[in-house]
């Protein structure tokens, strides 16, 4: 898969507006933000679960790659 | 895909040649209806072409066309969780729960955590009744395929369609954030209702506050998920019993502002939605309905049922839902 683990951290500590993506990946990267915010320490498990997420739905790889 | 307002005998017609069809409408008429590719829910409130209306004697039927597969089952409460695993490839599914269910209250609260849940689009809604019948009718769900009425568990479809067929999900919600941006909600336990709340850091009695700062519950709390606002309706302010109850679970931890007011539903709609709509999947919110006061009112080329809850993925309020299926 083309986008990276570090470039998947960074987007769910980041505000980065997804308007341009999919409202299946919006929401699950929406989730996963408010998780990481609400329990820092879970960054990794959120970050594998969204490369995850990614690696299952050729849409979301594709999107996420723009980021 | 077609959307229609059809009789009892023209919707049976399409069924019986084996058409794929969802069909909302009076529980009696729903009944009615022969066996076959078809999952329903009772709903008395529309969205026509006219404007919203209550019809009691027709259902309104969107006909799925140039669709290479399908399969209607009945998913028990227990078995929401395994819902993706009926997904067929270049697909969507429908799925209809009854409101007030526990399937209502298991999928709102779990449902983005199922396994391969966004594996394809999932759109649908909750069924209603009149209003004047909450209380007296339960709201119900059919399943095509064998007839079955239930009041709990999901009637679901799984629909395929040719290869190269480009299937998009999306939501219209009118209202954005920003009522008062600096006055944000959270909750510190998952559900449909809640009796504490921090405001701005303060933990305050829920009910007290928006009573105390006449708050119009018309307006929903709004949490923003990378850009998609979800809605989350204020059902009722119970004081004696120190709660307000929601449409909606409030989620732990998810930060919510109240929606800005509107100037006018109708144009808000008319805005939002352009000029789109004639061939989607679409319905809308029964609140949606009543505080824009939409009887008689058109939103546009979007029609369909009005619904006590959207389905895009996860559960939504006072929101309008579209799907969209465009040929190679």
């Amino acid at each position: 898969m083309a986008v990276s683990k570090a470039k998947l951290q960074q987007l769910l500590q980041s505000d980065q507006d997804l308007s341009h993506m999919s409202l299946a990946t919006r929401i699950v990267v929406g989730r996963l933000r408010i998780e990481v915010q609400n329990s820092p320490r879970a960054l990794g498990a959120k970050t594998d679960e969204l490369y995850a997420f990614a690696a299952e739905n050729e849409y979301a790889a594709s999107e996420l790659t723009t980021i | 895909m077609k959307n229609e307002l059809l009789t009892v005998e023209e919707a049976s017609a399409r069924i019986e040649r084996g058409d794929v069809i969802t069909v909302a409408g009076d529980e009696a008429i729903l009944a009615k209806l022969p066996k076959g590719n078809w999952v329903g829910g009772t709903s008395v409130y529309f969205v026509t072409e006219e404007g919203g209306a209550v019809v009691r004697d027709k259902v309104f039927c969107t006909t799925f066309e140039d669709v290479s597969d399908v399969s209607v089952r009945t998913v028990p409460t227990s078995d929401l969780v395994t819902i993706s695993d009926g997904y067929k490839p270049n697909g969507f599914t429908i799925i209809l729960i009854p409101a007030f269910s526990d399937a209502h209250t298991k999928f709102a609260v779990e449902g983005q955590t199922y396994a391969g849940v966004f594996g394809q689009p999932l759109v649908g809604w909750i069924s209603g009744v009149h209003l004047e019948e909450l209380g007296t009718a339960k709201p119900k769900v059919f399943d095509g395929k064998t007839g079955e009425a239930l009041e709990d568990g999901a009637a679901v479809m799984h629909v395929s369609v040719p290869a190269g067929n480009k299937i998009g999900v999306d939501i219209v919600n009118i209202f954005s954030q920003g009522h008062d941006k600096k006055t944000t909600f959270t909750f510190d336990s998952d559900g449909f209702s809640a009796k504490t709340a921090t405001v701005n850091g303060e933990v305050v009695s829920l009910a007290n506050y928006l009573t105390d700062n006449e708050i119009d519950t018309r307006l929903p709390l709004i949490a923003n998920y990378g850009g998609a606002l979800i809605n989350v309706s204020v059902q009722a302010i119970d004081l004696e019993n120190d709660e307000v109850s929601f449409y909606a679970p409030v989620m732990t931890g998810v930060e919510y502002q109240l929606a800005a007011p509107l100037d006018s539903y109708p144009d808000a709609f008319a805005e939002r939605l352009g000029g789109g709509g004639a061939s989607q999947y679409s319905c809308n919110c029964i609140l949606n309905y009543l505080y824009g006061e939409l009887e008689g009112q058109s939103t546009g080329k979007f029609t369909g049922p009005v619904t006590f809850g959207e389905i895009a993925y996860i559960l939504l309020n006072q929101t309008l839902v579209k799907l969209q299926v465009q040929p190679a």
